[in-house]
This record gives structure tokens, sequence and C-alpha cells, in this order.
């Protein structure tokens, strides 16, 4: 067998390892570890490969990052900063056509900007967003959408966890994917927006008709001050944490710490945070980073098995004899991305994809950054397909309440998978929308 | 929606009592990592501060950082994989147990026995690297600056990862007993 063989049957069986239920960094390092044993006819010098990707691939300061962002999200959405942001936004927004649709897409947008886990926001919201839009005449399959819908903001609008990884996966700069993350994140908020008001609009059938929203009357200095004490943890935060990192003051380490450690200090303030609170938080982040370590350990094993079969130089000088062009490599990179995200979780596939993708765009002369903003968005459609929908399933799992059935909700995300893949046509068609403020 | 133990009870009363005490020592190495991740912030914002405001930034985060990463991720993975916290597609598998569940836990044991495999492959190829790190006093920083062992973080990678062995191999034994031995509580749920 030649190498290139080698390299296809080994993402074959990854594939196929991880649909019948292997946990995806054994599924990686397995098939990596007997893919070096075959192209070296050396199991110990395979087993080797697996020991130093363990020793290098993650003990670098950058990974820091990960854990702190985490943090960081699970206290904001913890401490009831989703629902101020909520509040803030209907009182802004709440009187327009579909206005409690639309609030909760800009109260996602807002804060997707603290925290950078979609899962987190999509469980906040289904809490806080769904019940309001309901008692208002919504149907059920528009308000989870809703919500599953503007959940994807959270890793769109840095800080961004998916952000990170392909940074660390692609070698390219995370403050740099963070900057390139802005423009696509109010693109796809305002698209959102629009639909949201569009659908209200002309399609009551499936949106029910809701009453006015009810605002509270008070206005004036008591209300003024009741937005700014709303509002205030989150853009002090903002400005504390993400300013640090736009400014060039801080690594994204570090504004990872400060930003964690600043959401800690001021929930503890406004007395949202019980120290036992904060301490099944932190246990919850030490699950999910390693989690996700593991995970980039086992994809560093996976890349240097298919640097060893030539896989990724084969493929590239494949895609550029055909010709097809920047256009036509984004076409079916997007396309299998989609088809991925309807199987795996969006961070497996990243691993799986981007490091046979990126040496193809770079020869094509893709810019990585655009590359990256392309991919997460690309990879996020994924949380809202059938049959493995995570952020679907996050919002039924908060819901408890029988009556919605997985279907339902899988049905009222469908519009939202649709505006999400129009925004990522334009992002491709303008790459400006990413590039601009870098 | 986490798991402890309990949900993988076997009836086999020696054996539950084995793995509920295997399931405390990793939630205590779970603790100790914990700790660390708010160690780490804390020394960041420290190092931030120092170097803001009293031009004095501390020596060696960099360093400490990275190997704290390292060690904080293996004192928590065996913990994350009992608590069913570990990446996985787990479609197949939830069909399978509700149509067939001596099938799917058989199928969920042999994954998870591959997964111990696999480990303790890790743990045979890790174990040179710490002897010789210890051997060798290897060291992680700059002559002058800061300086400090490395083989303490390879001596925790060593224990996680055998716990992650013990972890996968219990969990799987686990797995199968329920599902030859009645009704497990997954399989109800």
């Amino acid at each position: 067998m030649s190498g290139i063989e080698i390299g296809l049957w080994s993402l074959g069986a990854i594939l196929v390892l991880i649909y019948a239920g292997m946990h995806v960094a054994i599924a990686l390092a397995l098939v990596s570890f007997f893919g070096i044993w075959i192209l070296r006819d050396n199991a110990d010098q395979a087993a080797r490969i697996l020991s130093l990707a363990t020793r290098e691939s993650i003990s670098s300061y950058l990974f820091g990052v990960v854990p702190l962002f985490v943090l960081m999200g699970l206290v904001v959405s913890r401490a009831n900063f989703g629902r101020d942001t909520f509040d803030v936004a209907t009182r802004f927004l709440g009187g327009l056509r579909g206005g409690l649709g639309i609030s909760t897409v800009g109260a996602n947008a807002i804060f997707a900007s603290i925290t950078g886990i979609s899962i987190a926001s999509a469980a906040v919201f289904t809490k806080i967003a769904v019940p309001e839009m309901m008692r208002a005449g919504h149907s059920a399959r528009f308000a989870t959408g809703v919500v599953v819908g503007s959940s994807i903001l959270g890793m769109l609008i840095p800080p961004s966890l998916l952000m990170i990884l392909y940074g660390i996966l692609a070698e390219q700069s995370v403050g740099a994917l963070f900057i390139a993350g802005i423009g696509p994140g109010i693109l796809v908020t305002v698209i959102f927006c629009v639909g949201i008001w569009l659908m209200v609009r002309f399609w009551s059938g499936f949106t029910g008709t809701a009453a006015a929203a009810s605002i509270d009357d008070a206005s004036g200095r008591g209300a003024l001050q009741e937005i700014v004490s709303k509002l205030s943890p989150i853009v002090l935060l903002v400005g504390l944490c993400l300013g640090g990192l736009y400014g060039g003051v801080f690594t994204p380490t570090e504004a990872g710490a400060i930003g964690a450690l600043g959401a800690i200090l001021i929930a503890f303030v406004k007395r949202r945070l019980s120290p036992k609170t904060l301490w099944q938080v932190t246990l919850e982040t030490g699950h999910i980073t390693a989690a996700i370590c593991f995970l980039i350990i086992a994809a560093t094993m996976y890349s240097r098995m298919l640097a060893l079969t030539g896989l990724p130089v084969f493929l590239t000088e494949w895609i550029v004899a055909l010709d097809v062009g920047v256009y036509g490599f984004l076409f079916f990179y997007i396309a299998v991305l989609v088809l991925l995200g309807t199987l795996l979780d969006s961070s497996s596939i990243m691993l799986i994809t981007v490091p046979l993708a990126l040496p193809v765009a770079q020869s094509l002369g893709i810019d990585p950054i655009w590359l990256g903003i392309i991919t997460v968005l690309a990879v996020e459609i994924g949380l809202l397909t059938p049959p493995m929908g995570l952020s679907v399933f996050v919002v039924k799992g908060a819901l408890d309440d029988p009556a919605i059935s997985l279907k339902d909700v899988f049905m009222g995300a469908a519009p939202f998978a649709l505006m999400m893949l129009f925004a990522l046509v334009l992002i491709v068609l303008f790459p400006s929308i990413s590039l601009g403020l870098l | 929606m986490s798991q402890t133990p309990e949900d993988q009870a076997t009836g086999l009363r020696s054996f539950d009592a084995l793995f509920r005490f295997f399931d405390r020592i990793t939630a205590t190495m779970s603790v100790i990592g914990t700790a660390a991740i708010l160690f780490i912030m804390v020394l960041i914002t420290a190092d931030v501060v120092g170097r803001f405001f009293f031009g004095r930034p501390i020596a060696g985060v960099p360093e400490m950082v990275s190997m704290l990463i390292l060690s904080i991720v293996f004192l928590q993975i065996a913990n994350t994989l009992l608590r069913g916290k570990l990446t996985r597609a787990d479609g197949l598998l939830t069909l399978l147990r509700s149509k067939a569940p001596k099938v799917g836990g058989v199928l969920d044991a042999v994954m998870h026995f591959i997964g111990a495999g696999l480990v303790g492959v890790l743990v045979y190829a890790f174990y040179p690297l710490f002897v010789r790190s210890y051997g060798r006093d290897e060291m992680i920083g700059t002559v002058g600056q800061f300086l400090a062992p490395i083989w303490p973080t390879y001596l925790v990678v060593l224990i996680g990862a055998c716990a992650l062995l013990i972890a996968f191999a219990l969990r799987g034994l686990a797995i199968l007993l329920a599902a030859f031995r009645g009704p497990s509580r997954e399989a109800a749920r």
C-alpha cells in the first residue's frame, strides 16, 4: 500500500470509528498509531510519536487561553448576565415587529462578546427568552429556533473557543482571528434580525402571532440607572479583556486571565456568584479543558501521521491540477464541513479537516485567517442540523417541556441554518467583511 | 447530565465499591487540577499588574503556565471520562441501547477496552521520557532568570495516564456487566 492509500484508509477508519461511538481522541490516536506502524513497519516508533505528541503539543503558554476563556464564559452564564442583556435589549427593541426575537438575537450578540462557548449561550437563553416569546404568542418552533440560531453567535463573535482551536491547529494568531470575527459576527446578527422581521411579517403560520411586548413604562432617570447598572458589567468586561487584546496590550492568554478574574469579581460584587458555584463552575471548566486539550493531543498525532503518508501534499497537487480555483475549492470545503457537521461535533470536524485543507488553501493563496472564519461559521451550521445538532440538544435539554419535541426545535432552527449559509456566501464573496479590520 | 458510577451500577457489590473508590481518587485529582486553573488565572493577572504598575513582571510565568496546563489536563482526564464528558458521538450507541441493549452494551464496552489499550501504549512509550527527564535533571526556563525541573510535570502526566487507563478498563467492565445483569439504569432512562 502506498502512503496515500494508507492516508485515505485512515481517514475512512476515523470517521467510521467516531460514528460507531469511539471517543474522538481515542479514534484519532488509535488510527494514527496503526497508520505510523504500517508506514514505518515499526510499532515502537509509532508509540514514540504518540508520547512525543503528548509531551509537546499542549505544553505551551498559549494553551492557558483554553481554560481561562471557558471559565470566563461559564461564570458570566451562571451569574445571570444573560438576563440583563435580554432585559436591556427588549427595552430598546421589544416594540418592533418580532421584537422579542430580535431582542434575543441582540442580547445574544452582546453576550457573545464576553463568552466564547455556544453551549453556554444556548442554555442561558433557553431559560430566559423561550418562555417570554411563547407567552407573547410565538410558536414553540419559532421561539426555540431563535435561541438555537442566535446561540451560534457565542462562538462567532470573539472571544471564541473555536477560533482559539483553529488558531492552534493552523498556527495562526488568535488575536487576529478574534478581530476578523467582529465583521462576520455583526453581519450574521443583522441577517438574523432582518430574517426574523420578515418571518414575523410574512410567515405568521410558522412564527405564531405575538402580542406587542409589554415594556415597563419606567422612563427617565430610573430607567437610565437600571440600564447602566445592567449593562456596565458587560461593557467593563469587554473593555478590560478584549480592549486590551485589540489594543495590543495583552496576549490572548493574559486577556483570558484578566477577563475570567474580572468576571468573577464583578459577579461577587453583584452577589450573583457564591464560592460554591464558583467551585462547581471551575470543576466544569476543568472537564471541558481536559476534553479539548486531549483532543488537541490526539489531533497532533493524527496530523503527524498524515504528514508521513504524504496525503496533504498529494491532495494539494491534485486540487491545484484540477484548476477549480479558490471558489471551487471553498465550495467543496464548505460542503464537506456542513456534511460532517450533521454527524460530528464542531471541534472534531476542525481537527480532522484543517490539517488537510490548510496546505491546499495556502497553495491557492487563500488567507488563513479568512479561511478560519469560513471554517468556524461552516462548522457552526452543523450545530443546527439533524441528526447531531449540539445546540438543538442543549436547548431541548434546558427546556424541561415535553410538549416541545426535538423535531420542533430542529424545524425551528432550519431557517436560521439557511440564513447562516447565506451569510457564509457573503463572507466568501467579500473577504473584506472578515479582513477589513485587520 | 453528568454521570456517576451509580449510573453503571452492576449490582456486584464488591465491583461497585471498587469503582466508587476509584471514582473518588479521580475526583480528588480533578480537584487539584481545578485549583491549578484558578492559580494560573491569579498568577497571570499578578504578572500583568506587576508589569504595568510596578514595571516588574514575575519571572517564569510562561514556563509555569505551559507546564501547569499539561498537568491540569492529565489530572482531570480520568474524571472527565468517568463523568461521561470525554468527546464522542453517541448517536449510534443510544439507538442501539434502546433497540438491542446487549449489543449496544458490548459495543460500548469494546470501545472502552480499546481506549484502555491505546492509553496503555501511551504509558509504555511515555515512561522512558519521564525516566530520562529525571535522570538527566532536565530543566525548563533560562539560566539566571527562572529554572524548574520538568520531571514533576511528566510524573503527573504518567499518573494521569495510568488513571485514565484504569478508568477506561473499569468503566468498560461496568458497562459490560450491567448489560448482562438485568436492566442498567442507562437503558432505563
